[in-house]
């Protein structure tokens, strides 16, 4: 199919109508925040008059121009003000399940994705992922008609089509619908009446991230499908076998916030869980935890049976696992053990069904079961293995027993097992129709393409992690021709109604009180109540260890992985997810065959640059992989944490739809786009691939890595830098303030520091009278999820730069993550083990700006309420100040990085009304968020009051899934940041350059067990 | 010629009068045919029409096409953004600012020769002074260039300026960029009025001897009706003295100035107090260093071997060791105090620059150490000091360490700062060397027109020079000082 052209907007919606003119009159415009024609001044009003008279007569005589007009509300609608924005309750899927959110509205368009609080999978916050939802659903490469067979056409006729061919078939025989996992009640009820018309007829799913082994692990433990809801909150002790459930799977935000709530060392009286992880690839769990350990991946089989045997599971093996000491197992066994079930083991969904029910078994041996585990009937419509119905699905095709096939999104010619062979079967079906976001790989191999609504644009619902439903609430309309995957079933099941009739319907009929109320009330809070999942009580199969199956062994293991920022690949074409740098490898714009220092000694390859300094733009050997029959060409990583003889390589790159300009890989080393790894996956080993051989190429390839890959150069000098400050909770215990002064030397010299400095901010600047507005940053909660920063891009309108410029390091993130590696001395560390820790770095705000005194036309200044405040407009780019700020978090614009949202139409809908879009040769950096702040204090200043604690809550805070930002007006003690900034553990970073920054840190405590470390 | 000889030589040699002094000097601009008089080596004639076959045409041509390569960087800069430079984020400045100092600093010897030496009545400044006063506007031309484009808007670099507006801006007086501003452009007015006020008599004088038309009424109009009379005499020596007395200060100020945009800020290795005597040093330094790199070949090329004497090489090359003690001082000291602080960002600086093994930028350090205190260092020999090929290798290690020095300062400094996160790499992309080479270029375009269209030597005070040595006893020229009695 050729490629569809970009060139064409097809406009259909009223608000595609109406905002390319709102935002005409910006563009090119020096001060856009002109409000209305009085704010002209005489010169352009002369100009304006001149050209339009000028420009009436030759638009009138010449040419045609099509006519358009905004005209007022005659009726306006209650509650609508021009200008303000309102928040509407809806949800977003992954894997099938619902993150809940709050998205903020403005005139009619979604600028902001946020947490809903009345969610139970979200509590508020989102992870990054949900953050990049917004671009997908402006994206300029969204498919945006109905193709068939590379024509342009309508869905008339592609229902009348495939109606036809359902009415042809016999009872619907050989028609097959291959979904992705389906969380929406009514979505499934729309496909199941299908086959229910139509009794012969097959629904699959797959999807390639998927809770395949969870799911045969819940049937091989308990003899049914079982979802498995975690209580992190009260779990004392938590075990990873080798699972990052802060990352990815079902209920991550909600997890991350649970556990790390638990090790909020001042709110919980030092009351900490205590984490440990047993993981072949550093995963933010690990990063987290006190104790980290590195194994293989088929060993955390013999690592979870080990622990089993140790708690007592009956019948379960006592193994002896190479990379783990015998003492640290029964350390951790006694740990769990002695917690009266307040502690939990969690499997990772890469590993085998066998780790689960293992998992299951010592969760239920040491009474975690109703405490910190509950089991309730799956989450999701179809509980079944994903792999296996693909392949019978596949099977039929081959077989020719399918002549009508229609996708509900997903990308299975692109992502399914490389040895299922799904494109060559899917020649064989006579009626292939995709529906699909993007004309995306699958899309071009169907006969039909249909354009899927964006869940922003659609009705619908969706169960979260522990069973509730929320409904999907649509905030626009569809931009282009789109239709939801409901609305198609609707459709082919022969009715004419829209989403929105459809799911209220459904659920009216559960409705408590005045159905109209009670409905009203759902879509307020987004979710409907009463629909979690009763617990279930199931009971362990007996002889469950016969069952279990070892993971087989290999040389070298390669783990294939959902990517940390693009997932499967359905985030490869939004910049924001490409540029967001991994949390561990701090890389962009690419995937990597990551290993540990000492596996890629072993095999002979490396980075090929060994100048420190280069490392942003090294060359990393591209080595060649085989694994199950095929072979991948893509570069190296040295990522120190990973488990020896192990090889991770993530999901997701690699893209070669043609429609696809952010994703696809014609110019990887300008572009990136990586590979793609989804071929060395086979649909029996979809996850943890032995026999794996590996070969040089000879070949070099550019990464483009935000930060250092590696502090290989630590030396006694950087350990005295005093960046992280952090300590164990029982040193705490016995020094409250250890954090505070990190050696006994500061402790004498800091109070003498302070009252002997002639350099002290002018406190009458500072007044109590107004707002002082400080934030904390907790590192003991920051995960590393990166969530921030990806909510602070699309609150600011940051541009992404794409990977040339990355590599010369230009990113305009304005809150950046810091990875360290911790090391006490050059000697001690071992860079293939190292402890991770976590700093976000933002602007600091500090009252003694180094970066203000330096700027020649006063760009950057100070407001009286402790605001660093950049005037884009006043910026004639010396970047002075940015080498002044010793914290490095100016961000420059060295190209012009918004040209895109002036050229591209529908990417100035993406941006938030309430922030500057800045151009060419202006400095930027945090603002704190200034616009949310003066939103609420022109909403104090009606309601004649203070703004209240709580009511600026910056982008970054607000995503944030643990909790660790914290923002507010410091004079009142009893504010948050206040009690935050009281505390012990409170430092500020860079203190002896006297910069008195409003950002400060808490250090970071850790929880070793005594046993493990002795 | 031995060291005795040396301390005997005259700063004019030969059998001179007045008129052969005019006509050696002055006819290197009225007659063209003086430009064609030197060789080129073989290997280039070759490819040479006739017409064009001599150094000035060589040295203006590569001027020409360089001035075309700065030209070309500019426009590219200008259309696309300073995305075209190296520059990034740790690294905010580079290529610009690097250039600017060396630039700046090159200028300096110019006003140094000009105004201090005549304020200290050293005659033997009368030979080079219009040479090097030309080569210091030349340079604060191309310095100049440099802050202005690399501003990221340089459409609106004017803000820097102090004027009256409608939004009641001013610049911000705190930052020193702003007192770059005033005080390059002093510098530059300065210099300029120092150097055409010189102009002048010289000026008359090629009026007077000019057959040429065209060229009497350009000499007579810029020579501003110079008669020559004792009235006339008498103002243009207040004028000078009162110009060299303002630009003496300029000579310390300026490149102090310019040092404050590292010594003000809080960057590891920028926040020194040692920087502006250090930095002036360094700028007499490099300045010598570039009158020496011309003044050897123009010598040679228009046969002014009697005015520009081994006497004044040594003392040239003399002030460069003295200068150079102390910028080798200086990075002594930079050394000790990183030391002393004890903070870790100095330590840490001091590692990356010292460790050769593990740093990206230690090369650059060692080469600096080289060319800058290494090399000079022969400069002691007097053997060496008046071996003019020696010499002229030795200024231009002396052009390249400065430059170095520099690059030490800024990039390496920049990407290693406080936090090891947003440790950086600077690499130069082709349009910085671009505009580099372009600078050069205009530099070296410009001084050749000069050369062409003005007297490159005080005709006048050479004049002056040659009555006063033939007038007084032997004694009076051997101290050298003397002047106007």
């Amino acid at each position: 199919m050729p490629p569809l052209s970009k060139d064409f907007i097809y406009v259909k919606s009223r608000e595609q109508l109406e905002t390319p003119e709102a935002f005409d009159g910006i563009k090119g415009d020096e001060f856009p925040e002109r409000s209305s024609l009085l704010d002209i001044d005489r010169r352009d009003l002369l100009k304006f008059i001149g050209g339009s008279v000028a420009l009436a007569g030759l638009a009138s005589g010449c040419r045609y121009l099509p006519q358009q007009k905004i005209v007022p509300f005659v009726q306006a609608p209650e509650d609508r003000l021009p200008g303000q924005t309102e928040y509407y309750a809806s949800a977003c899927s992954r894997g099938g399940y619902a993150r809940g959110v709050l998205v903020k509205q403005f005139e009619g368009r979604p600028i902001k994705i946020e947490g809903n609080p009345n969610h139970p999978s979200s509590l508020g916050a989102t992870d990054a992922m949900t953050q990049a939802e917004l671009a997908t659903m402006f994206d300029p490469d969204r498919s945006q008609n109905v193709v068939n067979h590379g024509d342009v056409a309508t869905w008339e006729e592609f229902l009348k089509t495939f109606r036809a061919a359902v009415s042809q078939s016999h009872n619907g025989a050989g028609v097959a619908i291959l979904s992705e996992n389906v969380g929406s009640p009514t979505l499934a009820s729309q496909i199941r009446t299908f086959l229910a018309q139509n009794p012969a007829a097959r629904w699959y799913q797959y999807e390639p991230v998927n809770q395949d082994n969870a799911l045969d692990g819940s049937v091989m433990a308990f003899g049914q499908p079982v979802e498995t809801v975690y209580d992190f909150e009260n779990a004392d002790v938590v075990v990873s076998l080798d699972a990052d459930f802060f990352q990815s799977g079902p209920g991550n935000v909600r997890y991350m916030r649970d556990t790390m709530k638990r090790r909020d060392v001042d709110a919980t009286k030092g009351q900490m869980n205590r984490i440990y992880a047993f993981e072949s690839c550093p995963t933010l769990v690990g990063a987290s935890a006190d104790h980290r350990f590195r194994v293989k991946p088929s060993e955390v089989f013999v690592v979870a049976q080990a622990l089993a045997s140790l708690v007592g599971v009956q019948g379960a093996q006592s193994s002896a696992p190479g990379s783990v000491a015998p003492q640290v197992l029964q350390a951790v066994a006694n740990d769990l053990k002695s917690r009266g079930g307040r502690a939990v083991v969690i499997a990772g969904p890469h590993q085998s069904p066998s780790v689960h029910a293992l998992a299951h078994a010592i969760n239920s041996a040491i009474g975690a079961v109703g405490k910190t585990v509950t089991y309730t009937e799956p989450v999701l419509e179809k509980p079944v293995n994903n792999g296996a119905d693909l392949k019978s699905l596949t099977t039929a095709m081959r077989a020719g027993q399918v002549q009508a096939l229609l996708i509900l999104e997903g990308n299975p010619v692109w992502d399914a097992p490389a040895d299922l062979g799904f494109a060559e079967a899917l020649k064989k079906v006579g009626l292939s129709a995709c529906v699909s976001l993007y004309v995306n790989e699958t899309a071009q191999a169907c006969a039909w393409h249909l354009p899927l609504s964006h869940w922003l644009e659609a009705w619908g619902d969706l169960r979260g992690h522990d069973g509730t439903v929320s409904v999907v609430q649509p905030l626009i309309n569809p931009l282009f021709e789109t239709m939801s995957c409901l609305e198609v079933m609707v459709r082919l099941n022969g009715s004419i109604q829209d989403g929105r009739d459809v799911v209220a319907e459904r659920w009216k009929r559960e409705a408590q009180g005045d159905p109209a109320d009670w409905w009203t009330k759902c879509l307020a809070e987004g979710t409907i109540p009463g629909t979690t999942s009763a617990p279930l009580s199931v009971g362990l199969v007996p002889n469950l260890s016969m069952a279990l199956n070892p993971t087989k062994p290999g040389d070298l293991e390669l783990v294939v992985l959902p990517d940390p920022t693009i997932y499967d690949g359905r985030y490869a074409n939004l910049g924001w997810m490409q540029e967001l740098p991994k949390p561990l490898s701090h890389l962009t714009w690419d995937n990597t065959f990551q290993m540990s220092p000492a596996t890629a000694k072993k095999l002979g390859v490396g980075q090929q640059d060994k100048m420190l300094g280069v490392q942003f733009y090294g060359d990393w050997s591209i080595i060649k992989v085989s694994a199950g029959g095929a072979t991948v060409e893509g570069p190296i990583f040295v990522q120190p944490g990973m488990a020896d003889d192990t090889i991770v390589v993530h999901t997701g790159y690699g893209r070669t739809a043609e429609t696809l300009s952010v994703a696809k890989t014609s110019d990887p080393i300008r572009v990136g786009g990586g590979f793609n790894a989804y071929p060395l996956r086979t649909s029996d080993n979809p996850w943890i691939v032995t026999g794996v051989s590996v070969e040089k190429t000879g070949k070099n390839y550019k990464l483009a890595n935000t930060q250092f890959h590696n502090l290989l150069d630590v030396t006694e000098i950087d350990s005295k830098r005093d960046i992280i400050r952090e300590t164990t909770l029982d040193e705490l215990k016995k020094h409250p303030d250890v954090l505070e002064h990190p050696t006994t030397e500061t402790v004498e010299k800091a109070g003498e520091e302070e009252s002997m400095s002639l350099f002290k901010p002018p406190a009458e600047f500072y007044s109590d009278e107004q707002y002082q507005w400080a934030m904390t940053i907790d590192l003991n909660l920051c995960t590393g999820c990166s969530a921030c920063v990806t909510a602070c891009q699309a609150e600011n309108n940051i541009p992404t730069v794409g990977k040339e410029q990355t590599l010369r390091h230009r990113m305009l993130h304005w809150i950046r993550i810091d990875r360290y590696y911790r090391a006490e001395a050059k000697q001690a560390f071992d860079e293939n083990d190292p402890v991770v820790t976590f700093q976000p770095v933002t602007c600091m705000h500090c009252e003694m700006a180094p970066c203000e005194p330096v700027c020649p036309v006063a760009a950057t200044t100070h407001s009286h309420e402790g605001l660093n405040q950049m005037v884009y407009n006043r910026c004639v780019g010396t970047r002075y100040c940015s080498n002044n700020c010793p914290y490095k978090v100016r961000r420059f614009n060295y190209l012009h990085y918004t040209r895109k949202v002036e050229d591209v139409p529908i990417l100035k809908l993406l941006q938030n009304p309430d922030v500057t879009v800045r151009g060419r040769g202006v400095m930027e950096k945090c603002t704190y968020c200034v616009q949310r702040i003066n939103h609420a204090r022109i909403n104090a200043k009606k309601d004649e009051r203070e703004i209240k604690d709580g009511e600026v809550v910056t982008a970054c805070q607000q995503a944030c899934p643990s909790g660790a930002i914290v923002f507010g007006d410091k004079r009142r003690p009893a504010n948050a940041v206040s009690k935050k900034i009281a505390s012990k553990r409170n430092y500020v970073l860079l203190k002896n350059l006297n910069t008195v920054p409003r950002t400060t840190y808490l250090g970071k405590v850790r929880n070793p067990n005594p046993e493990v470390q002795a | 010629m031995s060291l005795k000889d040396m301390n005997k030589e005259k700063l004019v040699t030969g059998d001179w009068d007045y008129a052969g002094m005019d006509s050696q000097i002055g006819g290197v601009v009225l007659d063209p045919a003086r430009h064609m008089e030197a060789k080129v080596p073989p290997f280039l004639a070759k490819f040479m029409p006739e017409s064009v076959r001599s150094p000035w045409w060589v040295m203006f041509g590569i001027g020409f096409v360089f001035v075309n390569v700065l030209l070309l960087s500019i426009t590219i800069l200008v259309l696309t953004g300073i995305g075209v430079w190296g520059n990034n984020q740790p690294a905010g400045w580079g290529f610009d600012i690097i250039n600017f100092v060396w630039w700046i600093g090159i200028g300096h010897a110019g006003t140094l020769i000009s105004a201090v030496l005549l304020l200290l009545r050293q005659q033997w400044r009368n030979s080079i002074n219009r040479f090097a006063e030309a080569m210091t506007i030349f340079a604060v031309m191309c310095a100049g260039m440099y802050p202005l484009l690399h501003t990221g808007r340089p459409w609106v670099a004017y803000w820097l300026m102090p004027y009256p507006n409608v939004l009641g801006l001013w610049p911000q007086f705190r930052s020193p960029l702003v007192w770059d501003v005033f005080a390059v452009t002093t510098y530059m007015t300065v210099s300029i009025l120092f150097w055409y006020v010189g102009l002048v008599p010289d000026l008359a004088t090629l009026r007077d001897r000019a057959t040429n038309k065209f060229a009497r009424v350009a000499y007579g109009m810029a020579a501003l009706g110079w008669n020559g009379g004792s009235r006339a005499w008498h103002r243009y020596n207040h004028a000078s003295i009162m110009l060299a007395g303002l630009s003496t200060p300029l000579v310390l100020s300026v490149h102090s100035i310019v040092s404050f945009d590292f010594a003000m800020s809080i960057v590891p290795g920028w926040n020194t107090t040692i920087f502006p005597p250090y930095f002036v040093a360094g700028a007499v330094f490099a300045g010598f260093a570039m009158v020496i790199a011309l003044a050897i070949p123009i010598r040679k090329w228009y046969r002014l071997e009697d005015f520009i004497t081994m006497k004044h090489f040594d003392w040239m090359a003399k002030v460069m060791l003295a200068t150079g003690l102390i910028v080798a001082y200086g990075y002594a000291m930079e050394v000790f105090y990183a030391w002393y602080s004890g903070q870790p960002a100095e330590l840490a600086l001091l590692y990356n620059r010292g460790n050769l093994a593990n740093t990206p930028y230690s090369w650059a350090f060692y080469a600096l150490i080289l060319f800058n205190i290494a090399i000079p260092a022969f400069l002691w020999s007097p053997k060496v000091r008046q071996n003019l090929k020696a010499l002229f290798w030795i200024s231009m290690s002396i052009s390249v360490g400065m430059w170095f020095e520099r690059y030490v300062i800024i990039p390496l400094s920049l990407t290693r700062d406080y936090l090891p996160s947003s440790y950086g790499y600077y690499t130069p992309t082709i349009v910085d060397f671009g505009m580099f080479a372009g600078t050069i270029g205009f530099f070296i375009f410009m001084m050749f027109l000069f050369i062409r269209y003005l007297p490159m030597i005080n005709i006048f005070e050479m004049k002056e020079l040659w009555h006063h040595m033939s007038h007084h006893d032997h004694k009076e020229h051997e101290t050298v000082g003397g002047g106007k009695h």
